[in-house]
């Protein structure tokens, strides 16, 4: 019954002593530098550890009001904590005082929008990194319902726009259709501003629910907004943009599509923390559509 | 009926994480014990907290799984503090402020201290009077919320407890059982 980890020479308790001796969990350790930017419970900085001289984001939740920790605060770093893999943003530290709660994550240089707004000059092998899990959400055997204000207004799912609470996971599959095809243009797809006018423009491009547009006009319509993306891309984007949350491809199956393929089979292979680009072959090049030379490209990362 | 999960603190969260099982000599061996406590005297504490943890999520109308993941908490945290260093009470109502986060039905912390204020009374069979928001109060609050970061802290922030309950119904289920009320409720 009782389970004594062999692999690890320290205990959970010495380990955490040594790491704390050190100075990990201590505010000392980090010097704050620029302010990054401010959301509606915490402040990021840029900062700079000094045990590694490295830099870092230091993202600082005020703990004034009288409640102690902040739920949105508790989840991102429980969650957070059990995350290891080359895409998410990963968490060094944590240094939780009587005023505030400071998570210290790697420093990222750029938001998506930055990134592929250099893309052109820099193509160098930087890693797309998954940041801000204020709002994720454990999955598990599914019981209770949410509430249906989840999810930034261009990518929330018609589903979810029209009330239901039932969701998981396939909801996050209609945005990452929503942020492939903004990848892809530089536009978002669905930019509404109120929730009728964002189910109005996702109904001009995909048709009433009752009522769906025959999928050739569906492709149709994307590849005139999106003329870099090809015929396997079309498709793939029509797989995530499904009315119905059941018939969303899943992330697992969307990464078997065929527009995925030109990447090779050891893709499947990575283990979670191994960068894409440490697959042979794999690297940025500019925009292939441009050349159309599309039949020797091994690259599907639309930069 | 009031479900009581208490003598079995360690039985119930192997399906979390892959590290919540405790070796024999950290559960011989706890924190209490270390600074004198004898076993049946913290014993009878885990066995109070919890029911304590339990009453309250009742009065505040909390879900179970709320009061469920308050007592795993509490249990958990005495396995790595003392009953002699952190008083036993102030621990169980930061416990049932933060599961009532976790679960996402949350409860403010003033609520959390008039219910268990009551529970006292109700407890020493004494007259029912309203708490009284003096420097005891203030002072009352501020140690929860101390007691709360502690908690998080000697957890590590890994406060996601994975019950059985719902995977033993699921198992009833698929073994033809759900109509056997009884065994339902047991889970």
């Amino acid at each position: 019954m009782r389970i004594i980890d062999e692999q690890k020479p320290l205990s959970r308790a010495s380990r955490r002593q040594s790491m704390s001796e050190i100075g990990f969990g201590r505010m000392e350790t980090y010097t704050k530098l620029d302010k990054l930017g401010q959301g509606t419970y915490a402040t990021v900085f840029k900062g700079k550890s000094r045990l590694t001289d490295n830099l870092v984001a230091l993202k600082e939740i005020r703990l004034e009001h009288e409640e102690g920790a902040p739920c949105t605060a508790i989840r991102e770093v429980s969650l957070l904590k059990e995350l290891r893999h080359a895409n998410i943003v990963t968490l060094h530290d944590i240094v939780h005082t009587e005023r505030s709660l400071t998570l210290v994550f790697e420093y990222l240089d750029k938001d998506l929008k930055q990134y592929m707004d250099d893309r052109g000059n820099m193509l160098s092998m930087n890693n797309v990194k998954l940041a801000d899990f204020g709002l994720a959400r454990a999955k598990s055997v599914p019981t209770k319902t949410y509430s249906n204000e989840v999810v930034t207004l261009w990518y929330r799912p018609p589903d979810v726009l029209l009330g239901s609470t039932e969701y998981s996971t396939q909801i996050d599959m209609w945005g990452v259709g929503c942020i492939f095809f903004e990848m892809a243009c530089g536009r978002p797809l669905f930019p509404g501003s109120t929730v009728d006018e964002e189910l109005c423009l996702i109904f001009r491009v995909l048709g009433c629910p009752e009522t769906p547009l025959p999928v050739a006009s569906v492709s149709d319509t994307l590849l005139s907004r999106a003329p870099r993306l090809h015929q396997d891309a079309i498709s793939l984007l029509t797989c995530f943009l499904a009315y119905e949350a059941k018939a969303r491809v899943s992330a697992s199956d969307g990464m078997r599509h065929i527009y995925f393929k030109s990447l090779g089979p050891e893709v499947h292979l990575l283990p979670d923390v191994a960068s894409i680009f440490s697959v042979p072959g794999i690297q940025l090049s500019p925009d292939p559509s441009i050349s159309k030379s599309s039949k020797n490209r091994r690259l599907s990362m639309l930069l | 009926a009031v479900l009581k999960i208490v003598s079995k603190p360690y039985g119930k969260i192997e399906l979390s994480l892959n590290n919540v099982l405790l070796p024999e000599e950290k559960l011989l061996n706890t924190p209490s014990k270390v600074d004198g406590l004898d076993l049946d005297t913290e014993t009878d504490l885990r066995i109070l907290g919890c029911e304590l943890i339990q009453t309250a999520g009742i009065l505040l109308k909390l879900p179970q799984v709320a009061m469920a993941t308050g007592q795993v908490l509490f249990q958990r945290f005495y396995y790595s503090k003392s009953f002699v260093r952190h008083p036993m009470e102030t621990t169980a109502m930061s416990c049932v402020c933060l599961a009532s986060k976790i679960e996402e039905a949350p409860r403010r912390i003033r609520d959390v201290i008039n219910v268990f204020h009551h529970i006292r009374q109700v407890r020493a069979q004494k007259p029912i009077s309203p708490m009284v928001l003096d420097q005891h109060y203030i002072n009352l609050k501020t140690q929860v919320i101390k007691a709360e970061r502690r908690v998080l802290k000697e957890l590590g922030f890994c406060v996601h407890v994975k019950h059985p309950h719902k995977i033993i119904v699921m198992y009833l289920q698929v073994l033809g059982f759900e109509k056997h009320n009884g065994l339902m409720q047991l889970s």
